[in-house]
């Protein structure tokens, strides 16, 4: 899914997610020491009040026996005692009761036989517990004693204290209920709800409590399934709220009392719950920081590698002028120096070429600027060399200011290259007001003849125009010749190893020289060799000799390309035709039959100088026949 | 209470009117289950036959010295006026809530009212502003009584040769039963007579005054 995101979210969310992490585990640590922590608390805190308990009850018994020695040591209690008269006994008790308070006032004579009391002292059990506190009280020290006793199913805090007159003489006991303000008076003192009560049967009862009544019968529910576990820590629902309970037991001569204390574990809780409020509101609050934090990390880094993408879209673009605005000294200042770098490199190898291409052909510089390494030493290729050169340039250069004579030849330079380019051939060299095209290398072309025939004739045309432009401007016309050979060379890088040329070298090339110059005998915009005229497809051809180069043994037969196919009048085919059959004649020393079809035709074309040369040289082998051996080939004499 | 001197000099009279004796004289000794002497024990010997004519019963006095009844105990016949004095200088009460016989008599630093023993049996004595003072009373139906020593031993003089019945009685004596001796006595004899009672455990029949009974002073359940 971060995928999907962009870098900036990506770091955005790490980072969320790891401090969400670490502050997640710190507050999980936290509330989990604290939650421990309150459960300690709140067990050592019932334990506690489990010992303050106790001591209140201690406590309880001491104030009560001492409350209840001093009323029995007063001396008219006494003196009604003398009188041994039980209904006066019964109200003395009563009085003795209520000043202090108590529920239950009895007198048990030292032969253990209660005789007085109040309330009525007729329960058996009630006087079997009232005998068992007289038995204790008198085997104390000082004669007194106390204890939890049921009396009528109602546990009674009984003390006993001996009447001393002023030796005991019989013992008074006083009884104070187990009450809900007595366990409202010790649940003030230990901080925990108290409940008294016992099981009975397979329930158990609440016999006080500080908890309110429904919490009580969830409470008794609660305990019949704990009914007899003692001296016990454990937690118990209470109308949903958790308690923590503590149970211990009352003696009492039968089944014992049983005290449950209990503190809720939401109070418990309470002080770390600020504790707690706190932590999370400083994680929150570092939430924040740390989402503000990252972000501002996220654009200082995303910020300048937006600027970046930017910057290399433009470059893509071919703007090399475009320079990473990003000014930083860490490791994307670093990214940006070396983009700006590369730009200007980009823009300097552009810019080598550009040159480059100026002086060696762009498809040469390409390559030599694609790398690959620039070696001397060629391959053997088959290709079409095609040379121009132009006539009457040294009259031009005769009439026209240097500078001007610069700009012409530049011009009609430039024209010819573009005609050349514009034909997939490569300018190889400028040779003074000459250029050296090839097509086939570098790049491999099948059709290298047919694109160089096609140049020609294009070039014949561009001259055309240029010469049109010239007259304009009163300028003398120019005229060029073109030659084109097509023949196997070796191309290649040739030179030294720090200055070298891409070119091609070969006989072929020399042939393509020759038949250019060829051009000025006959006075034809071009010439191709026979094997141009064999692989250049689609074009109208006129044979126009077979010569015999000087120095050569072999014999050119040259001709002049004279259009596209198709794209020449029948009259001009029509000449053409008329010209083959004069030039087999004149092979066939039919000099008048040659003679009369050249007149025919350059009647039909008074400017053009090839009829005239061939008449010319009729004339002349007409006054002096040739030998057996002349097969019509021509040997130039220069 | 007794030194070696006085011992010896009680015990030389004793014997001074044994030799000189008209009539009978009882010695007794008390003792209690442990064969420890026991003081404070009153021997008392009733005629089996009323063969002598009556006495004026003796009147006794108790005092009160430094807020304490002295003696004891003190054994009274039946009819015979009981005085009590203060020898301190404040105020003292006397009183009883013993069925014997319940009285109380006023508050005063000069006490004058006597009473008379006119039943037999117990009166505890107690004063109402000093709750440790305590002694005893035992009225008894003869003239013939005594009081141990701290040696547990008493000697009964005078008594008319004849058959008694010798109780025992202490302020602290349990429930077990002590039989009356019966024990006929001779003119001019010394006839000896030795009792073994067990007394109350609780020993709460004498209040210590710096650890009163009755005052709650450490936890009493579990006894």
């Amino acid at each position: 899914m971060l995928r999907f995101l962009s870098f900036r979210a990506r770091i955005l969310s790490t980072l969320l997610i790891l401090i969400l992490g670490v502050q997640g585990a710190g507050l999980g640590a936290v509330y989990f020491a604290t939650a421990r922590s309150a459960r300690t608390q709140i067990n050592e805190g019932l334990s506690g009040s489990a010992r303050v308990f106790d001591a209140l009850m201690d406590r309880r018994e001491v104030e009560l026996a001492q409350a209840a020695s001093l009323v029995s040591g007063d001396f008219a209690f006494k003196t009604a005692y003398s009188l041994r008269h039980v209904p006066t006994m019964a109200t003395a008790l009563k009085n003795l009761r209520d000043r202090i308070h108590a529920d239950v006032a009895v007198m048990v004579g030292l032969d253990r036989i209660p005789f007085a009391g109040d309330p009525d002292i007729a329960d058996p059990t009630a006087a079997r517990a009232f005998i068992h506190l007289a038995d204790l009280a008198a085997a104390t020290r000082n004669g007194t004693a106390s204890s939890i006793e049921f009396v009528q199913g109602r546990p009674l805090q009984l003390v006993a204290v001996p009447l001393m007159a002023p030796v005991p003489v019989a013992w008074i006991l006083l009884g104070f209920k187990i009450s809900d303000e007595l366990a409202g008076e010790l649940k003030e003192l230990t901080g925990a709800e108290v409940t008294f009560g016992r099981g009975a049967g397979s329930g158990w009862n609440v016999i006080a409590s500080t908890l309110p009544p429904p919490l009580r019968s969830d409470l008794a529910i609660g305990l019949a399934k704990f009914a007899g576990t003692l001296d016990a820590t454990f937690d118990m629902a209470l109308l949903g709220q958790q308690y923590v309970t503590l149970t211990t037991g009352l003696a009492t001569v039968g089944e014992p009392l049983e005290v449950v204390l209990q503190r809720r574990l939401s109070d418990a809780l309470a002080p770390y719950e600020g504790l707690r409020v706190f932590l999370l509101g400083l994680t929150v609050v570092g939430l924040i920081i740390s989402v503000v934090g990252a972000s501002i990390i996220a654009r200082q880094v995303t910020h300048p590698v937006n600027r970046l993408a930017g910057a290399v879209k433009k470059v893509a673009a071919g703007d090399y002028t475009v320079r990473a605005g990003v000014r930083r000294k860490d490791e994307l200042g670093d990214l940006a120096t070396a983009f700006n770098e590369m730009t200007r490199g980009l823009a300097e190898r552009d810019r080598v070429q550009d040159l480059l291409g100026k002086v060696v052909s762009p498809e040469v510089a390409a390559r030599m600027l694609a790398g690959g390494g620039i070696e001397l030493g060629g391959e053997e290729r088959t290709v079409t060399v095609l040379f121009t050169d132009i006539r009457g340039f040294t009259r031009m250069s005769e009439t026209l200011p240097p500078a001007e004579l610069v700009a012409v030849l530049n011009g009609y330079l430039a024209a010819l290259s573009n005609v050349i380019e514009a034909n997939g051939g490569v300018v190889d060299k400028f040779i003074g007001d000459a250029i050296m095209a090839i097509f086939g290398a570098p790049l491999e072309q099948p059709d290298h003849a047919t694109r160089a025939v096609r140049t020609a004739l294009a070039m014949h045309k561009a001259l055309t125009d240029l010469n049109k432009g010239l007259a304009e401007r009163g300028r003398p016309k120019l005229w060029f010749g073109i030659g084109v050979n097509s023949s196997p060379v070796v191309a290649g890088n040739m030179g030294s190893g720090r200055r070298m040329n891409y070119t091609v070298i070969g006989d072929g090339v020399n042939v393509a020289s020759r038949v250019e110059k060829l051009t000025r005998i006959y006075e034809v915009p071009a010439i191709v060799t026979a094997a141009t005229r064999m692989s250049a497809k689609g074009f109208v051809m006129r044979e126009l000799d077979r010569v015999r180069v000087r120095g050569r043994d072999e014999v050119l037969h040259i001709y002049e390309p004279l259009g596209e196919e198709g794209a020449l009048s029948d009259e001009t085919l029509a000449r053409l035709d008329t010209w083959h059959v004069a030039l087999k004649q004149y092979r066939s020393r039919n000099w008048t039959g040659a003679d009369h079809a050249l007149e025919v035709l350059q009647r039909g074309e008074p400017s053009s100088r090839l009829y005239a040369l061939f008449r010319e040289r009729i004339e002349t082998l007409r006054l002096a026949p040739p030998g057996a051996a002349w097969d019509g080939t021509f040997t130039p004499e220069n | 209470m007794f030194t070696p001197m006085r011992l010896l000099a009680v015990l030389g009279s004793l014997f001074a009117l044994a030799a000189s004796a008209s009539a009978a004289d009882l010695a007794g000794v008390v003792r209690d289950r442990s064969g420890q002497p026991v003081a404070d024990a009153v021997l008392y010997a009733v005629a089996r036959t009323p063969i002598l004519a009556k006495q004026a019963p003796r009147p006794v006095v108790v005092d009160e010295v430094n807020a304490q009844f002295t003696p004891f105990v003190t054994p009274v016949q039946l009819g015979a006026k009981v005085s009590f004095t203060n020898a301190d200088t404040y105020a003292h009460n006397v009183y009883s809530v013993s069925e014997t016989k319940v009285f109380s008599l006023p508050l005063s630093r000069q006490l004058s009212a006597d009473i008379v023993a006119d039943r037999t049996g117990v009166i505890v004595l107690g004063c109402n502003i000093h709750d440790w003072m305590v002694a005893y009373l035992l009225v008894v139906d003869t003239p013939y009584y005594t009081v141990t020593n701290a040696n547990g031993a008493s000697l009964l003089r005078g008594l008319v040769a004849g058959e008694y019945d010798v109780y025992v009685w202490h302020p602290g004596i349990g429930t077990d039963l002590n039989p009356p001796q019966r024990i006929a006595v001779s003119e001019g004899a010394i006839a000896n007579i030795a009792f073994t009672i067990s007394l109350r455990p609780d020993g709460l029949w004498r209040i210590d005054k710096a650890n009163p009974i009755g005052r709650y002073q450490e936890r009493a359940s579990g006894g």
